[in-house]
């Protein structure tokens, strides 16, 4: 037998007369449940495009992709009696999947129902994810079965509480972590707060716990919380780097500021600040920690011995920085590490740390409902493509399957950091993340850094010149 | 003397610094910044049972006549985020980072060490050091500086915040330098506390040291002047209410080791003079003279000590200043003269302390000579090779001190503590 899948015509006969087969089929099985003469009439305007597998010169299976109120729903998936077991039904989805891409379109739908058991079938075991009924058929949960399939990856990562039982606490952490990432999780973000753990608990530093983690957990970022009001930008900026050493290339900084008393007594070095003069500290605190990054070029370390020079002096480069908060000399004592640039994670509720984060973070956090306003504050920025959007989904939640498969289309956002006040147990997440994550498995034994994963180059040092001696 | 009743030796592992003792143009040389750098040296002194590594810290890269140092190993991890990445890939090994209380916040830098504590099992150490060092300032919003006797106060009123917040209470601290209401919520092992090192031998830094610290790293490297240190040492401990063997003295060394003895002394001279480049002369002498020296052959004779500049500091971004110059370069043109040296030769004699050379068992020897006769309790010892510069140690000196008793076969207990006090 050799099929052939061809592009075809919503209204042209073989794809009309395949529907009508359909319909014919199913009709009996839904009688007791509806009155009217079947499906409602498909609007032709919104059909993205049908395919149609041809047997030799004869339609035997069709299927559509319709714009359905910005959903990519998946229509009329049917294979004529004859050509059945042959995997045909797979064979038809994997071409709009295809097609789809093809098309820019990273997220489908269908809806299929509760007497479709062998369609059903199908999708599951073609990696289709079961969410609650959307758009035309939001709230009919008594016929509708409806699925999704994300085309592309989302970007997961996960916060992990810097908190825990103490006596359970790092060993907890870790095995979360490790967990986590067999689950394919893209990054971790270890949260972190000075101020006292609620009765009972206790809390670690998330640099150091972070950096514990590094050795011996794979693949996974690494993103400590690090406040910059209280905390020298020279000593967190080395932190960084130290742990995108030890890491390999997976560590990150989610940008973070203390505007509570309580902290600010802890240190007793200054009075607490105010939100958006703490976000105008942490936003020079990114500016000087990004240049000390950059302070050492790539190729600073020379070991020349005929002239017994170590570093070529010329490539390892004061900051000089001066700003309203701190003046820093540089350059770092650490050299440029693998990422050159680890990415800045800026969590970000409406006002400055919106601004911050449109202006300075590689990932920006936030609510599901702000996402367009994030988006907004990057364009303007300029930054628009250069910057992955999450949403916070709290990761216990018992429908995190279904929230996460229509997650690009519901929220615009690129992916989620499923956030989680208790270290959970990681084991359940391999099969629940399973659909989203990365399935090029094959290609992390390369060991992406935090920026491949982003889509992120690696940066030149903003101190390089070129050989006409204009800086880059 | 029986095997059972021989004073045992303490052993640490300097991890290679970034100081002309540090030989990179050897081919064996590896990096001394990626992490599995670190991973080998700590594997190497867990093999060997050391009681810790050590690392040493730096804020700010080392600066010769107002441009970026070159001739030596330079760049290097921050102190605490690499020993906690260490912590996961050893089981015993002490794991101690030289911390500068001027550039850290007492409540910041206990919770650090708080950390490490939890995350290496009780294997944490904090060698004390401060700086009065307008140069590092620059790189911290604090900037500025504190004279000698004020950084010692501060040091110890900083201890004093940070033993109160790991003894898990709620501090209520107003002194002269910190005012700090706040607890850590980071579990402190119910075993312990970070081991505390301290390295100033002022007077003020001995008294710092009797009253806080579980061990010195100390400079006096040869067998009178360890000496005199440790009986100085152990009689301020009373002065404390601390027993003698409550601190430990571990003089810092290199080592160089030969099959024969006259193969160790020919090693020497080669580390000798590949860690002492005539470039590196001239800018040694360059920081005694205050001026440049750069048209000088460093295979020639020295400039004469009337050339000195006063109150000139070229180099910057190191411990070593010399109060009185002139006098400093007297005594180098002498020597020169005496021996009829060169420059390069008189730096290398000058930049030579605390070297042990010779046979496996001439090191054992020797090593073991300073801990039965009071001169030290042990030796942090630093290779000249990262990372691979303590192998030869461990494998062939290690034994040896085994062998007569003198040094463990096994880790006596799971925490740096234990250990150092077993």
């Amino acid at each position: 037998m050799t099929i052939e899948i061809r592009e075809s015509d919503w209204n042209g006969d073989e794809a009309t007369a395949l529907r009508l087969a359909m319909d014919t089929e199913l009709r009996p099985r839904y009688e007791d449940l509806f009155t009217g003469a079947g499906p409602t009439p498909v609007d032709t305007e919104q059909v993205v495009f049908t395919l149609v597998a041809f047997d030799g010169g004869t339609p035997v299976a069709t299927t559509s992709l319709k714009n359905t109120d910005g959903f990519f729903e998946v229509k009329r998936v049917f294979v004529a009696e004859s050509h059945r077991r042959q995997n045909l039904g797979a064979r038809l989805l994997a071409a709009v999947e295809e097609r789809a891409l093809t098309l820019g379109i990273t997220d489908l739908v269908l809806q299929t129902g509760l007497r479709q058991p062998e369609a059903i079938a199908l999708y599951e075991r073609e990696g289709w994810v079961a969410i609650a009924p959307f758009g035309p058929y939001a709230g009919d949960t008594e016929i509708s079965r409806c699925f999704a399939k994300a085309l592309a990856p989302l970007f997961v990562a996960v916060e992990l509480p810097g908190i825990g039982e103490p006596t359970t606490l790092v060993r907890d952490a870790v095995d979360a972590l490790r967990g986590f990432a067999a689950a394919g999780v893209d990054l971790a973000i270890v949260a972190d707060d000075l101020r006292p753990a609620p009765a009972g608990l206790a809390r670690v530093d998330a640099p150091t716990l972070a950096a514990f983690a590094a050795p011996g957990v794979p693949a996974i970022g690494l993103a400590p919380t690090i406040a910059s009001t209280h905390t020298e930008p020279f000593h967190l900026a080395k932190v960084v780097q130290t742990l995108d050493h030890a890491s390999l290339g997976r560590a990150g900084w989610q940008v973070a500021v203390a505007t509570s008393p309580e902290e600010a007594a802890q240190f007793g070095r200054k009075s607490a600040v105010d939100e958006a003069e703490a976000w105008a500290e942490a936003e020079e605190a990114i500016e000087v920690a990004e240049r000390l990054w950059d302070s050492w070029e790539d190729d600073a370390e020379i070991r020349d011995r005929a002239t017994g020079r170590f570093i070529d002096r010329d490539r390892v480069h004061h900051i000089d920085f001066e700003g309203r908060f701190f003046s820093v000399k540089g350059p770092s004592i650490v050299p440029r590490s693998p990422q050159g640039r680890p990415p800045i994670i800026v969590s970000a509720t409406r006002g400055p740390s919106l601004d911050v984060a449109s202006r300075r973070a590689d990932i920006v956090r936030v609510a599901p409902d702000l996402v367009a306003e994030a988006r907004a504050a990057i364009d303007e920025a300029g930054r628009a493509g250069f910057v992955t959007v999450l949403v916070d989904l709290p990761g216990a939640s018992a429908g995190l399957r279904g929230t996460l498969a229509t997650l690009r289309h519901d929220t615009g956002a690129d992916g989620a950091v499923l956030v989680f006040d208790r270290i959970p147990d990681a084991a359940a997440f391999g099969d629940r993340l399973a659909p989203f994550v990365r399935r090029d498995r094959a290609t992390l034994r390369d060991r992406p850094t935090l920026r491949d994963r982003l889509g992120l180059e690696r940066p030149a040092s903003r101190y390089v010149r070129t050989l006409e001696g204009a800086q880059l | 003397m029986t095997a059972s009743s021989r004073k045992q030796i303490h052993l640490a592992a300097h991890f290679p610094g970034v100081n002309n003792t540090t030989i990179w143009a050897d081919p064996a040389s590896g990096s001394q910044i990626d992490f599995s750098s670190f991973e080998h040296f700590a594997a190497t002194a867990e093999r060997g049972r050391f009681d810790f590594l050590f690392l040493a810290e730096g804020l700010r890269v080392r600066e010769h006549k107002g441009e970026i140092h070159d001739l030596d190993v330079v760049g290097r991890p921050d102190t605490l985020t690499v020993l906690a990445a260490i912590a996961a890939v050893t089981e015993k090994l002490g794991l101690v980072g030289t911390i500068n209380t001027t550039f850290n916040e007492p409540f910041e830098l206990a919770r650090q060490l708080a950390s490490l504590e939890l995350v290496s099992g009780g294997r944490s150490g904090w060698n004390i050091v401060t700086s009065n060092d307008a140069f590092t300032g620059e790189n911290f919003r604090r900037g500025g500086f504190l004279g000698n006797p004020d950084r010692y106060t501060r040091a110890a009123e900083f201890v004093d915040v940070s033993e109160a917040l790991w003894r898990a209470e709620t501090v209520d601290h107003h002194g002269d330098f910190f005012d700090i209401v706040g607890e850590l919520s980071v579990p402190v092992s119910p075993r312990g506390k970070p081991v505390i090192l301290q390295a100033g031998v002022s007077d003020e830094g001995r008294d710092l040291a009797a009253r806080y610290a579980d061990a010195i790293f100390s400079p006096f490297a040869d067998l009178e002047s360890g000496r005199t240190f440790y009986a100085d040492i152990k009689r301020r401990l009373a002065g404390f209410g601390r027993g003698a063997d409550e601190l430990k003295i571990l003089p810092g060394a290199s080592f160089v080791l030969g099959d024969t003895e006259a193969e160790a002394d020919e090693r020497y001279r080669y580390e000798r003079s590949a860690q002492v480049s005539g470039a590196t002369a001239l800018r040694t002498l360059e920081a005694v003279w205050g001026r440049d020296l750069s048209e000088y052959d460093p295979d020639g004779p020295l400039p004469s000590a009337e050339l000195v500049v006063e109150n000139v500091e070229l180099t910057a971004g190191r411990a070593t200043h010399h109060a009185d110059r002139r006098g400093a370069a007297r005594e180098w043109v002498e020597r020169a003269q005496a021996g009829n040296l060169s420059i390069r030769e008189v730096a290398i004699s000058k930049l030579t302390r605390g070297v042990l050379v010779g046979t496996p068992t001439q090191i054992a020897d020797r090593i073991d000579e300073f801990v039965q006769t009071e001169a030290s309790d042990g030796f942090i010892l630093v290779p000249s090779i990262t990372p691979t510069g303590l192998d030869e140690f461990v494998d062939k000196v290690i034994p040896l001190l085994q062998e007569r008793g003198a040094y463990r076969t096994d880790y006596e207990g799971a925490t740096l503590r234990e250990n150092l006090f077993a």
